[in-house]
């Protein structure tokens, strides 16, 4: 991790989101991702890794969906900040990650300043990173 | 019924998982390449990457058509209700919904009662130049009568028309008929449009 730059975990079971969020936030001269996951055992592993500032979960992702990841990274990291990307139609999954802790999140198809911006208030707001 | 709307679920799904997160994807990047772009050609990108979100918000609105409208969450009449606050916020088209059922329709009733509403709401929005639409719902022999009553130009002055045709008409027709009932589409006296269709609702009886 470099320092002075808040570390950023993404998730995505879509390869294509998953490599233009990575493109979007690297872009930014404080922001560094330092792990890509595309499902929620991955965003786990990455996130008790590299304990990074801010871990940006897919509402719905393979192996339990963000609602389980957001559980165990809070018992994990507990000092990294969770963002979650969710789709209009997942207003369920949405309800559960909030009951994990998650106050964070932004609808896919936001433009891509709205989710750099949730990204910085969640990293900066934190200890680690 | 069941094999149809498991179909429509599936492509539903398909839309919003694949096509949609696609298209966001595109959009994401066009920014990133608006912002390295000198301004003359940024604008170009950026209006490009408007017609992408536009694109993105109609295929919302289809996954909203096809997806299953919650009926056993909601009930027959709350789910409409949600269904047209939802729809006619966007489309500047007040509605009213007034229901006097005496018992929830069975559930393949309700999901026929409420396909056919879907179907009339959104010609009302694509055709019928209407400020105000008015859904009936009444339990009338041992079954559930719909009105939905538009303000618009009616039938009788679309151009080209064939309402046999046109419309959705014959599916919305169809369904009503499959569950063994009828439907009819007709000019109001005082204009607009009317859809009337009865369909079958018996009282389940508990087992």
């Amino acid at each position: 991790m470099t320092p002075g730059k808040l570390s950023v975990v993404i998730s995505d079971d879509d390869a294509m989101i998953r490599d233009a969020l990575r493109e979007v936030l690297d872009a930014e001269p404080d922001l560094e991702v330092v792990g890509v996951a595309a499902d929620a055992d991955e965003a786990i592993a990455l996130t008790a890794r590299h304990a990074p500032a801010v871990v940006v979960l897919d509402v719905r992702m393979p192996g339990g969906g963000g609602g389980r990841a957001a559980r165990e990274i809070r018992r994990l990291a507990p000092g990294t900040g969770i963002l979650v990307l969710s789709a209009h139609a997942d207003l369920a999954a949405v309800e559960e990650v909030r009951e994990a802790g998650v106050t964070e999140y932004v609808v896919k198809g936001a433009p891509n300043r709205d989710i750099v911006a949730a990204v910085r208030r969640l990293g900066t707001g934190r200890t680690s990173g | 019924m069941e094999a149809q709307e498991l179909e429509r679920r599936r492509i539903a799904w398909d839309v919003h998982d694949d096509s949609i997160q696609a298209m966001v994807a595109v959009g994401m990047r066009l920014q990133l390449l608006a912002g390295r772009l000198p301004a003359e050609h940024a604008d170009v990108v950026r209006r490009l990457d408007e017609a992408v979100g536009d694109a993105i918000g109609r295929l919302r609105d289809l996954v909203f058509r096809l997806r299953p409208p919650e009926l056993d969450r909601y009930g027959l009449v709350e789910a409409l209700d949600r269904y047209l606050a939802d729809v006619t916020g966007s489309w500047e088209v007040g509605y009213r919904l007034r229901h006097a059922l005496d018992h929830e329709p069975p559930a393949d009733a309700a999901i026929t009662v409420f396909r056919i509403c879907q179907e009339a709401v959104t010609n009302v929005h694509k055709h019928a130049r209407a400020t105000t639409v008015e859904i009936t719902l009444s339990s009338v022999d041992n079954g559930t009568l719909v009105e939905i009553a538009d303000d618009g130009v009616g039938i009788g002055e679309l151009p080209g028309r064939n309402t046999s045709e046109h419309f959705g008409t014959v599916e919305m027709r169809e369904r009503a008929e499959t569950a063994g009932g009828w439907w009819s589409l007709t000019d109001r006296p005082g204009g607009g449009a009317l859809v009337q269709f009865w369909v079958p609702t018996p009282v389940e009886v508990e087992r």
